[in-house]
């Protein structure tokens, strides 16, 4: 049995929640306040996910560097995968603000959009 | 030498400078200037690429660049003039003139009838908590590795220990650690976080950085560069214990011990300031000492939330448009203090308003100094609670804030009161 | 790099660069040399920031008298090289009935060093001057013609002075030794090669005995004493208007609280003899003595308000002494070692080396053309607003303001880089971008880009202060293809 204690990020209620399961089911979760917590612990526990924030090289842009972001969180675990594509790809103009650079990254179903002023 | 005249003036166009002349221009100022010295709009946002911004005010969640965005684009339907790469030199508070370096227009004068002072602020150094040992390179504040890589494209080090545990120092072990460095610690003096939850979790537990509470840095080391670093468990005095000391080998040391809220300029105008919060003090109109100078965001205190700082600021720029359209009033003032295990108190006064629908609302943000479960927070007026309210938790990490109406205030007795926050326990003796 | 000299002063410290400087008056050929990437020493740059007048020294000694006969030279010196100078005087307080007893000594001692103008004052009458000194003081013994200096601009200013009058400054270049043959001095040998000359000045500071050692010199040790110090904020409410000095003990002058020619408040220095002659930490101990004993005479100074903290190094001598000499069986040389006041005395310590030096058979035919005036940096934040706006119209660069704490802009960034500076702190020490109370948040980032782009070398070549104080790592995010 696989148990975890998942602090919700959802809001500073910072509950702890128990999480019990065999790692790709809950079998019982305890300590949530609400069901966004309940559902952020679950999906912590089974797949957990984050956006990811960075910068990619840019030419012809202000700075060297340009904010990218992905419009839905990824799998955790592809977080530095997605780095190392990222880093090894340069953006182009049009610099518009939600423009799509990379599509379905990593097959996560997230697409890395320019994050820009 | 250029002169110019304005309605309202703001001086910086971060978020808190964006939200106030929007609101100004919404609220009937005809001419609206914002004076920004960096090349373009935005303030800090440009570089906080990270999310986690909006999610009160625009219900979305955000990057800080987005953020920024989203005013911005505003801009473009209101007739506000921007003067960009323009630095603030001096600022009349009396007469209203603000003199600042524009490296298109040279020396320019501005008068205004109010101006708003949204200039932000600056972080803390490793002087003002005297770390002692030696001055090498690779010693830096969060923020300032932040620019170097989020704007420059720089690397700063491959190995990193941080000091604090504020939000900045969290995002920068993820952000350097995305960048490929490794982050040894993050060392937090006090027994608690300093910064949100949700970035321990997402910034340091995400990538297994250790999270050292009650622990300090009694030594940096190295000659020319940061070769590592000494540090040491401390006891309720926060005094390190010796025999607890522990060598940790790094190249990079980055600093997130706090901010200041940035008031050269205010100083320079003979601004009163709150020897507290370090910015100047402030009306419920979010007017300073000086009439029609009006101040928001960071400037005033800093804040954890940049949606927060937008509330605050659309009211500056909405008042400091009443003020250069002459509908002002003055009356009488109501000062509100922090009280038991209230640190800071922001806005500091209330003034009283006859024309004004006694049912309008005024905000009081506040810190506590210690962390508490199941408080009461109270407004005291000398032993009547005029209004309270219960909450499970508070920690100095996050704003909190309590809401009176203006019947409320004008109803006190007395001309001071006060805000504390009590155990609720004790709250019902 | 020249490789023959009439003269090789080695150290470019306030001695060394102002010995250079005299030298420059005559017609010679001299080579200033200094190990460090940029000039001022080490003790120069690291220190209580005051001009001395010699009231307190024993009478009779050298340093003693070159303090009390620099002092008075300053205020025409410090007009012609252009650097900020304060005749702020000193009030040296008395806690007890002892130390009282100690200052009525000091006057008569500040008399026998020719320093009659020190006045003893009553408790009611130091308040008054001073009001937000402790009530636990008893009285006091007024200095008025101590002062304050820009240490940075004076070493600086006597360098490019020195230069401007035709003397070659090395830097980034250590003297290693002496070349001696027949007792007499051949040349110098650096780490660039060797300068032929017939005479040397040693003005090498900590380091004077490992240079003698080489000509067979070894009469002198020196070893490091270090001194910590508080920088404060500027216009400080508690802020003295005069420097507050206690009375001293064995070791030192004791903590002094000086304020400086830019409105901030130097509080120190501790005195520890040190091993290791490059140790320029400070320590939670050092600081907390200072804090302890300042606070003894200013109650209300608060550490919170500190802009930064750094240690400097004396330049002891055993035995203990300030000595300007030439040595028997090393003719050609001369040695000016030993002070702690090495500011202070800088311009009469010049004069008397230059005298020592022509007994010695140096040659002095004086120059006509020799122009003691230096212009510094032309500051945009010391114009008017009507010369601000000249100085954009001409240049845009002085608009773009770099260091918002002090005001410093990217015009006079490039000036100084014109003059010689090569790194971030020789940039901060010559228009205090980085000294201010962001201590280079702000600035440093657009100052190491400035540097790049001036210097031609990529980021991670720019240098904080000597080599292996780089800032940055590199670039992230290599190209496609490019190996780490």
């Amino acid at each position: 049995m696989i148990e975890k204690d998942i602090i919700c990020v959802i809001c500073p209620s910072s509950c702890h929640i128990h999480v019990k399961g065999d790692g790709k089911n809950v079998t019982e979760i305890t300590g949530f306040t609400c069901n966004r917590g309940k559902e952020y612990a679950t999906t912590e526990y089974i797949a957990p996910k984050r956006t990811l924030t960075t910068t990619m090289r840019a030419k012809g842009y202000v700075s060297p560097v340009i904010p990218v972001r992905t419009d839905k969180p990824v799998p955790k675990e592809s977080l530095m995968k997605c780095m190392d594509i990222l880093n090894n790809m340069e953006v182009e103009a049009p610099f518009d603000s939600g423009r799509v650079v990379v599509e379905n990254i990593l097959d996560s179903g997230a697409n890395v959009i320019l994050a820009i002023i | 030498m250029n002169k110019y005249q304005y309605d309202v003036i703001v001086i910086g166009g971060g978020p808190a400078g964006l939200a106030a002349a929007l609101s100004a221009s919404e609220n009937g100022a005809e001419k609206v200037a914002i004076i920004e010295r960096d090349f373009r709009l935005g303030g800090i946002l440009q570089q906080c690429i990270h999310t986690g911004f909006g999610l009160k005010y625009f219900g979305e969640e955000l990057a800080g660049p987005q953020y920024a965005h989203k005013f911005i684009e505003q801009l473009n339907d209101r007739n506000i003039d921007v003067f960009l790469n323009t630095m603030v030199l001096k600022l009349d508070a009396d007469q209203h003139i603000v003199t600042g370096a524009s490296r298109e227009y040279g020396v320019c004068e501005f008068q205004a009838k109010a101006i708003v002072l949204a200039m932000g602020c600056r972080e803390r150094t490793r002087a003002s908590i005297s770390v002692p040992g030696s001055r090498p390179a690779g010693v830096y504040t969060a923020g300032t590795a932040q620019r170097l890589i989020n704007i420059q494209n720089y690397m700063v080090g491959r190995k990193v220990v941080i000091l604090g545990s504020g939000d900045i120092g969290m995002i920068m072990a993820r952000r350097m650690t995305l960048e490929g460095a490794k982050v040894e610690a993050v060392i937090e003096i006090m027994s608690y976080l300093a910064g949100l939850t949700r970035n321990k979790v997402q910034c340091l537990d995400d990538f297994n950085i250790p999270l050292y509470l009650d622990h300090t840095i009694v030594e940096i080391l190295g000659k020319n560069r940061v070769e590592g670093i000494r540090m040491a468990k401390v006891d309720e005095k926060k005094r390190p214990i010796p025999g607890t000391e522990k060598r940790v080998e790094c190249d990079t040391l980055l600093l997130s011990v706090g901010l200041i809220p940035e008031n050269e300029v205010s100083k320079g105008g003979n601004i009163e300031l709150n020897r507290i919060t370090g910015g100047p003090i402030v009306d419920h109109r979010m007017q300073t000492k000086k009439a029609g100078v009006f101040a928001c965001g960071n400037v005033v205190h800093v804040n954890d939330l940049v949606d927060n700082v937008s509330t605050e600021s659309k009211l500056a720029g909405k008042y400091a448009a009443d003020y250069a359209n002459g509908k002002w009033e003055n009356g009488r003032k109501v000062e509100v203090e922090p009280g038991e295990n209230v640190r800071y108190v922001a806005p500091q006064e209330f003034v009283c308003q006859k024309t004004a629908d006694e049912g309008s609302k005024v905000s009081f943000y506040f810190r506590v100094t210690q962390p508490k479960k199941k408080v009461e927070i109270q407004a005291l007026d000398g032993e009547r609670v005029i209004s309270r309210k219960k909450r499970p938790f508070v920690n100095p990490g996050e704003i909190e804030n309590l809401t009176l109406t203006y019947k409320e205030l004008e109803g006190c007795s007395s001309d001071h009161i006060s805000i504390i926050c009590k155990s609720v326990e004790e709250a019902s003796l | 790099m020249n490789t023959t000299a009439d003269v090789v002063v080695v150290g470019a410290g306030a001695i060394g660069s102002a010995i250079a400087r005299e030298l420059s008056k005559y017609q010679l050929d001299v080579v200033l040399l200094e190990k460090n990437e940029d000039i001022g020493g080490n003790a120069s740059k690291a220190n209580g920031g005051s001009v001395i007048c010699g009231y307190d020294y024993q009478p009779g000694s050298l340093d003693g008298l070159l303090g009390v006969a620099a002092n008075p030279m300053f205020d025409q010196l410090t007009k012609d090289l252009d650097v900020d100078f304060k005749r702020i005087g000193l009030i040296q307080v008395a806690m007890n009935e002892e130390d009282m007893k100690f200052l009525k000594d000091a006057r008569q001692n500040a008399i026998a060093n020719g320093v009659f103008d020190t006045e003893l004052l009553t408790k009611e009458e130091v308040l008054k001057m001073e009001p937000t000194l402790s009530s636990n003081i008893v009285g006091g013994l007024y200095v008025p013609r101590q002062a304050i200096v820009d240490v940075f601009e004076l070493v600086i200013a006597y360098v490019e002075n020195a230069r401007d009058n035709g003397v070659k400054v090395y830097t980034g270049t250590k003297a290693k030794g002496i070349h001696k043959e027949d007792g007499k001095v051949q040349g110098v040998y650096t780490d660039q090669g060797e300068i032929k000359t017939k005479f040397v000045v040693n003005a090498g500071g900590l380091f004077a005995d490992e240079f003698a050692k080489t000509a067979g010199i070894s009469d002198f040790e020196n070893y490091p004493r270090k001194g910590e110090f508080y920088l404060l904020d500027k216009n400080l409410p508690y802020s003295p208007k005069r420097i507050i000095a206690p009375v001293p003990n064995a070791l030192s002058r004791g903590k002094l609280l000086t304020p400086t020619v830019h409105g901030n408040i130097l509080l120190g220095p501790t005195a520890d003899n040190i091993q290791d002659k490059t140790d320029t930490s400070t320590t939670f101990e050092g600081l907390e003595v200072v804090l302890k004993e300042v606070r003894e005479k200013v109650p209300a100074i608060n550490p919170r308000d500190s802009v930064t903290q750094f240690s400097g190094l004396r330049p002891k001598r055993t035995p203990d002494e300030m000595v300007i000499r030439t040595v028997d069986g090393v003719y050609g040389y001369v040695e000016a070692n030993g002070t702690s006041a090495g500011i202070s005395i800088s311009p009469a310590a010049a004069i008397y080396v230059v005298n020592v030096m022509e007994k010695a058979g140096l040659q002095l035919v004086r120059k006509q053309d020799f122009n003691p005036i230096r212009k510094g940096i032309k500051m945009f934040r010391d114009a008017t607003p009507e010369e601000q706006d000249e100085l954009i119209k001409k240049d845009p660069r002085y608009a773009n303001i770099i260091c918002r704490c002090e005001t410093v802009s990217e015009a006079e960034i490039l000036e100084a880089i014109r003059r010689g500076a090569r790194s971030v702190d020789a940039i901060k020490r010559r228009l205090r971008a980085g000294m201010g109370r962001c201590q280079g948040g702000f600035c440093s980032p657009r100052v190491i880009e400035i540097l790049s782009r001036e210097l031609n070398i990529p980021p991670e070549e720019v240098r904080k202060n000597e080599p292996g104080s780089e800032f940055l790592i590199g670039e992230n995010k290599k190209s496609v293809g490019e190996e780490e």
